[in-house]
This record gives structure tokens, sequence and C-alpha cells, in this order.
């Protein structure tokens, strides 16, 4: 029983240093079937969310990202929706969009970003209660953060 | 005196010869991983890389003869960490013009991964199948996956002896700890090494409470040496302050003083969470109850408080043991060994310690060769034209 647990010992330590060359060697593989298997993905909190829809502007893009309720389980009832505006060319001093982010054809809520000093202002449009959480400079754009309530709360 | 009662310990010479046939294959693997299979860009690439090379490959064929780990591994080691700071510093300098992130790289996600970070994304990414870290899953500098993959294959393989083979942060502490002969503060409260636990606790549950890694947010002392948040508001000036404050006292002072990794084994979440990766790792410490005099040298000298007088007398090290191999050194009657588990006590020894040497030595050739040719590439280049 000794000798059998010594081989299997052995065989183990040695096992572990070819596990040690096998993650290096198929590191990009792995770490694709990791994600793969895993289905893990990097949390809407900091990604702003999936694509809702782009529309093109004027100069700019638009990318509208979908509602996010971000909770350890379910849904919260506050969340935020992100806007980001990209220009290749630049920006007017003051922009002004009004946004649907629920897909009702109705406008939920207008922001208007004031480039020169950096700062941003929300308003509701249909009553519902709206405000802004952040506006982030990007290399070559905007991105706003709009905080709403969650419908299905 | 025959070979039955001859004593065996961990730390025995070797002959030149046999020496390097035992590194041989080391030389053949790191010159595939260092290199990529691939010719080197430039010069600079390619000077970098021979003596990336040549000092691994040197330091690997004494710690065979000599029979000593921790003596070679610790000089290397905390030249590595200091290394892959100034990789780090000169990448985020390339790439964003400062070592503070912006709001351009959060919303895009191009925060680099850590794996202490790890100890906060549990919870949420059982729960939320989501990692809170605003990084990227694949691709890029430092992917949360091939950090992730990483981990667990090292965690399977050496188990903790990720904190002084892996560890990219663990070599700073772990080198200003040996700075002076004598500790100033010789006496470390036992009650101290349960800090990592609390730790843990504290960032996973606020990491799955807010949503948000805790820990990298207010706590990271490394984050003085890496990548931090710009200071535009209070609260981001008090996250400044903690974080200087922390690695001043954690990772330069208190080292110094204790002569203990205190980072390591009083403060660090991850740490703590990957001493449970010893139970599956193959590796682990012993000490021949037989053998050993209780000196008590190697509970003196452990730089993470992994041993104890209860651990001599059990003949094992604590589970937070980091596996550098310090004890085994220093035991003047080659009690503390480096064992296989499954395998018999004391038969062996040397094997067992080129065993694991060969798993630990090849995670730290290859995740840290990387920023090591990086490193000096940029450095001999700057000798060579004044700028990087």
């Amino acid at each position: 029983m000794n000798s059998i647990k010594n081989i299997i010992g052995y065989i183990w330590a040695v096992a572990a240093i070819l596990l040690i060359i096998v993650i290096f060697i198929g590191s990009d593989f792995l770490s694709k079937k990791f994600v793969e298997a895993s289905g893990l993905k990097v949390s809407p909190l900091y990604t702003g969310g999936e694509t809702l829809r782009v529309v093109e502007k004027n100069g700019y893009k638009m990318t509208i990202q979908k509602p996010v309720f971000p909770a350890l389980i379910g849904e919260n009832a506050d969340g935020f929706v992100q806007i980001v505006l990209r220009s290749e060319t630049g920006f007017a001093d003051v922009i002004e969009e009004r946004i649907d982010y629920d897909g009702n054809a109705g406008d939920d809520f207008l922001i208007k970003i004031d480039t020169k000093k950096s700062a941003a202002e929300v308003s509701s449009c249909d009553g519902r209660p709206v405000s802004l959480i952040k506006l982030y400079s990007l290399k070559n754009g905007w991105a706003v953060r709009v905080r709403v309530k969650n419908e299905r709360k | 005196m025959n070979e039955i009662n001859k004593p065996q310990s961990g730390s025995e010479k070797i002959g030149a010869i046999k020496s390097f046939f035992i590194a041989l294959p080391m030389m053949l693997l790191t010159l595939l991983l260092l290199s990529g299979g691939k010719k080197p860009s430039d010069g600079y690439a390619f000077v970098a890389l021979a003596a990336t090379y040549i000092l691994f490959n040197s330091i690997f064929y004494l710690m065979v003869k000599t029979g000593k780990t921790d003596k070679y591994r610790l000089p290397l080691y905390f030249t590595s960490s200091i290394l892959f700071v100034f990789s780090f510093i000169s990448h985020m300098l390339e790439a964003r013009g400062s070592m503070a992130f912006t709001d351009d790289t959060l919303i895009n996600c191009q925060i680099p991964f850590c794996h202490i970070a790890t100890t906060m994304m549990i919870i949420p990414a059982a729960l939320t199948k989501t990692i809170i870290f605003p990084g990227t899953m694949i691709g890029g500098y430092a992917s949360i996956a091939s950090m992730l993959v990483v981990w667990i294959g090292v965690s399977l393989s050496i188990g903790r002896g990720w904190c002084s083979w892996g560890c990219f942060f663990g070599g700073m502490d772990d080198g200003f700890s040996r700075f002076l002969k004598k500790p100033v503060i010789a006496k470390i409260s036992e009650n101290l090494k349960y800090m990592p636990y609390a730790v843990l606790l504290t960032v996973a549950l606020t990491s799955a409470v807010y949503l948000s890694p805790t820990y990298c947010e207010w706590a990271c002392p490394y984050k003085t040496v890496t990548e931090y948040q710009s200071v535009t508001s209070i609260e981001s000036l008090i996250k400044m302050i903690v974080c200087v404050s922390l690695f001043i006292s954690l990772v330069i002072a208190l080292p110094l003083l204790t002569k203990k990794r205190t980072q390591c084994a009083l403060f660090c979440p991850f740490g703590a969470m990957q001493g449970a990766a010893n139970y599956i790792s193959p590796f682990d410490i012993t000490i021949d109850r037989e053998k050993c005099v209780k000196c008590m040298a190697c509970v003196k000298n452990c730089p993470t408080l992994s041993l104890d007088e209860a651990c001599v007398k059990e003949g094992r090290a604590a589970i937070t043991c980091v596996k550098c191999g310090k004890c085994v050194d220093i035991c003047p009657k080659g009690a503390a060994q480096i064992h296989i588990k499954g395998t018999i006590y004391g038969l062996n020894p040397t094997a067992k310690r080129i065993l694991f040497i060969y798993a630990a030595f090849l995670l730290f050739a290859t995740f840290s060769g990387g920023w090591f040719q990086a490193s000096l590439a940029k450095i001999f280049k700057l000798i060579a034209t004044g700028v990087i």
C-alpha cells in the first residue's frame, strides 16, 4: 500500500510540473475555453451594459446601452442607462440629445453636455425620475450615466 | 557510515556534472518559454532575452548544485518584483501617459487584472456570472481569463507557493524583510496571523454587497507602485493616502523592522485564500521529528509565521506556508524538507526538492520572464541611447 502511495505521490508531483508547462503554452487556448465553459463576462456595472442601438449623428456617433440594474441576486430597484458619444472630428460646445431607452417610441430623458465646461444635465421627458450619476470624459468623446428606476420593481 | 545511516537532507550538494544534467531540461524549456518560439524584435530584445536566460538558468543550476533554494530564489524574486514595477509603470506611461487611470480606461474596461482581485470576484461571479472588475476577459494586457487560468493551474501545482514564486508583488516585502541581519521588532503577536482571514472576509463580503472590488479601491498597498485612481475628490484623496500608508508600513517599514513578510503574512486577502490551495498541491514542508533538535531556527526565520512550536511538534508547516524554502536551507540537521504527499517521509529528500523547484522555478521563469526581458530591454536601450 505504501509503495502504491509512493508511486502516486511522484506521479502527482510530475503532473504538477507538466501542468505549469501546459498552462503557459496553452494560455490563449485555455483562456478562451475557460470563458466559453464558465460563461463569465465583465459586469455591466463596468461595461455599461449591452448596446441597445447606435445612432449616427452629424459629426458623432451615439451609443445607447441597455439599462443596468445591478444586484447580487435578481435586479436592483435603481439602475442606470449609459450613453456614449464618440467623434473623430470633435463636438459642438453644447450637445443635446433626447433618449428613448425603453423602446416605447417616446423620449425618456434629455441629456445636455457642455463640452467646454465638462458638465452635464439630465431632465426627464416623460415625468419618470432621472438624475445624472456621472459624466465621463473619454479620449474621443463623452459617456454619461443616467440614474433610472426599474419598472419591474 | 553506510548509505542507510547517512543523514538525508533536502539541502544536499550535488556534483557539477550531475547538476548540469538535472538543469538541462530547465534550460531547454526556458529557451522555448522565454522566447515564445519567436525571434526577438530588435537587438535590445535579443540581449535582454540572452541575459534573462543566462541569469535564470545560472540561478537554477546553483539551486540544484548547492542544495539551497531560498538563498538563490530571494535575490531573483526581489529583482523580478522591482522590474515588474518598472515594466508596469513604463507600459502605463506609454499606453496612457500616466500611472493614474482615467475615465476612458474605466469605461473601456482596460484595467489590467491582478490575482488579488480574485478574492473579491468569487461570490459575485457565482451568483451573477459576471466579474466585478473593469478589465477585459480575453486579450489585451493582463486579461481576466488568462490570469484566472494561470492562478488555477499554479494553485493545483504548488499551492501557496504562488506567493514565493509567482506573485509579482510578493518579492517586495520578501526582499525588504531580509535587509537587516537581526529584527528590530523581534516579537509579533501570534493573533495577528488571523488578520488576513479577517481582511479576506471583509473584502469578500463588502465586494459582494457593493459589487465593487473594495480591496483594490480602498486598501491595496501596491496601487502606490502600479496604477491608481486620479485624485479628483476627497474620496479619491483618502483612498490614495490609505494605499500609500499601507505600502510604506506593510511592504517596506515593517518587513525591515520585523524581518517578516508583513504584507503577505498579516494583510493580503489573496494569501489567506491561497493557503487552501496547499491542500490540493502535492508539495508541502515537513519536519522530520527524529532529526529535529528543537533549535527553532526554522520558527525564528520563517518569513510568514507559518512555523511555530506546535508545527515543529506535529512535523509539518502550517497551511499558510509559502514554500520559499528558507526553513529547508537553514535547518542545521536537514530535518525541514520539501515533501511530496503520499511518499515515504525522509526518503529521497533531494529528489523531492528538485521536483518541487522544477515546478516552482518553471512558474517563476515563465511568468516573470516576460516583464524581466521587457524591463531589461528598456534599461539596455536607455543606457545605449539615453531614451526608453
